[in-house]
């Protein structure tokens, strides 16, 4: 028998699995083992009740349309964070009104979603085209949407501030109120109505809407200053 | 190793027992279940683990590490290995890092001078038993200069006495890479051995 052979036996005859370690080892594994089973049953108790009540909640906020105004004001939420500074010197087209406008550096005011593809700032994206659920939301896009076709389509800041109000004082607190509320002021601007776009723009510079077009008012109202 | 053809694999009918409810049980981390299961396979393990590290510090941290991590793993146990392999096999792809562990604690024993305290199975004289002891050591020695793959496979196969579709079972390798395995391993540790005795 060779040295290996014997250092294999060795080896084996050596180490067994006896060790006065073993009950503790038994008494940690357990406690662990519990103390696990433990942390599950809590976990699904707890997750159960808040699973069946989001459930129910999701389900009682799509029936009633609720839901779709949520993602909607979310999405608007998001994209309000996510706008980037706007392109340099891209200037607000001249008023078709004699009242020439400041020198500003601005951007245009991008529709809300439900258009995701419109992530630039330079092109006007379609107004959008929300599948309707009722008769109210369906007004409240109309009136958007004429607002929008005014002051991106036909670019005409007289006949967009007038639609712009009317959709503000309809809808005060709209899906569209913040952007409404912006693109107004940039009509003003477009109008040479200073003293009101400065008044329009400021609750934006004061960061009254988030970080929404805070920048972009703040770069206007210094123009405009 | 044995013949894997000719040799009647044990370890199948030793965990005939072991039933889907008990898994099942294990799974949903039964305390009481575990306990059976570690009243049953404990020492098997401990075995394992001892040749494998040779070290019973590092070897016990690698049985608990094992049953702990078991009920997890079960969630990928089909029931086509016995549980038995299936433990030894968590206890192999947890090793890894135990016996780097062990090696570092050897070699600090060495270096201080300090003797393994083990002693365990009985043997005819104090002769013997120091010579086995001192045999044990070398071999455990030569393994730390093994790659990992090749301990675990000589440990399986030849101090173990496991069959290579056993062992490949346990470490998820075709029996031809666990034969490979062992042959390397077995040449290896002959030229280890030889160059130990010639510096004594």
């Amino acid at each position: 028998m060779s040295d290996l052979d014997d250092a294999l036996r060795a080896l084996r005859e050596e180490h067994d699995g006896k060790s006065d370690a073993a009950p503790a080892t038994r008494r940690k594994l357990l406690l662990a083992a519990s103390t696990r089973r433990r942390r599950r049953v809590v976990f699904l108790k707890l997750a159960w009740p808040i699973a069946a009540v989001l459930a129910v909640s999701t389900a009682w906020a799509a029936g009633s349309g609720r839901l779709t105004r949520w993602v909607d004001a979310l999405r608007t939420d998001e994209h309000a964070e996510h706008v980037e500074a706007p392109p340099p010197a891209h200037t607000l087209p001249p008023p078709s009104t004699s009242a020439p406008p400041p020198s500003v550096v601005a951007s245009e005011e991008e529709p809300p979603p439900p258009a995701p593809s419109a992530s630039s700032a330079k092109v006007a994206p379609a107004p959008p085209k929300i599948v309707d659920r009722d008769a109210a939301l369906d007004a409240e896009d109309g009136l958007y949407r004429e607002a929008h076709e005014a002051h991106f389509t036909k670019k005409d800041p007289q006949a967009a501030l007038v639609a712009w109000d009317a959709y503000l004082a309809k809808y005060p607190n709209g899906r569209f109120a913040p952007e409404a509320k912006y693109n107004r002021a940039l009509s003003l601007v477009r109008l040479g109505r200073n003293d009101e776009a400065k008044q329009a723009l400021r609750p934006f510079a004061e960061g009254k809407y988030g970080g929404y077009r805070q920048r972009d008012a703040e770069k206007l109202l210094g123009a405009l200053e | 190793m044995r013949d894997s053809s000719a040799a009647i694999d044990v370890t199948f009918f030793a965990v005939s027992g072991d039933g889907d409810d008990l898994v099942e049980r294990l799974r949903r981390d039964d305390a009481t279940a575990l306990g059976q299961v570690y009243d049953a396979h404990h020492e098997d393990l401990r075995a394992f683990a001892r040749r494998l590290l040779g070290d019973d510090a590092s070897a016990e941290d690698l049985v608990q590490d094992t049953f702990l991590a078991l009920s997890d793993a079960l969630k990928n146990y089909r029931g086509d290995a016995p549980l038995k392999s299936f433990i030894i096999g968590i206890a192999a792809n947890r090793a890894r890092h135990h016996v780097r562990a062990a090696i570092r604690r050897r070699a600090a024993h060495e270096r201080g001078g300090v003797a393994n305290d083990v002693e365990r199975a009985p043997s005819s004289t104090p002769e013997d038993r120091a010579s086995r002891r001192e045999l044990a050591e070398s071999l455990t020695r030569a393994l730390d200069a093994l790659p990992f793959d090749q301990r675990v496979a000589i440990v399986l196969c030849e101090v173990e006495e496991r069959t290579a579709a056993e062992a490949g079972r346990i470490v998820g390798a075709p029996e031809a890479t666990i034969r490979t395995r062992v042959f390397h391993a077995k040449k290896k540790l002959r030229e280890l051995l030889k160059s130990e005795g010639e510096e004594r």
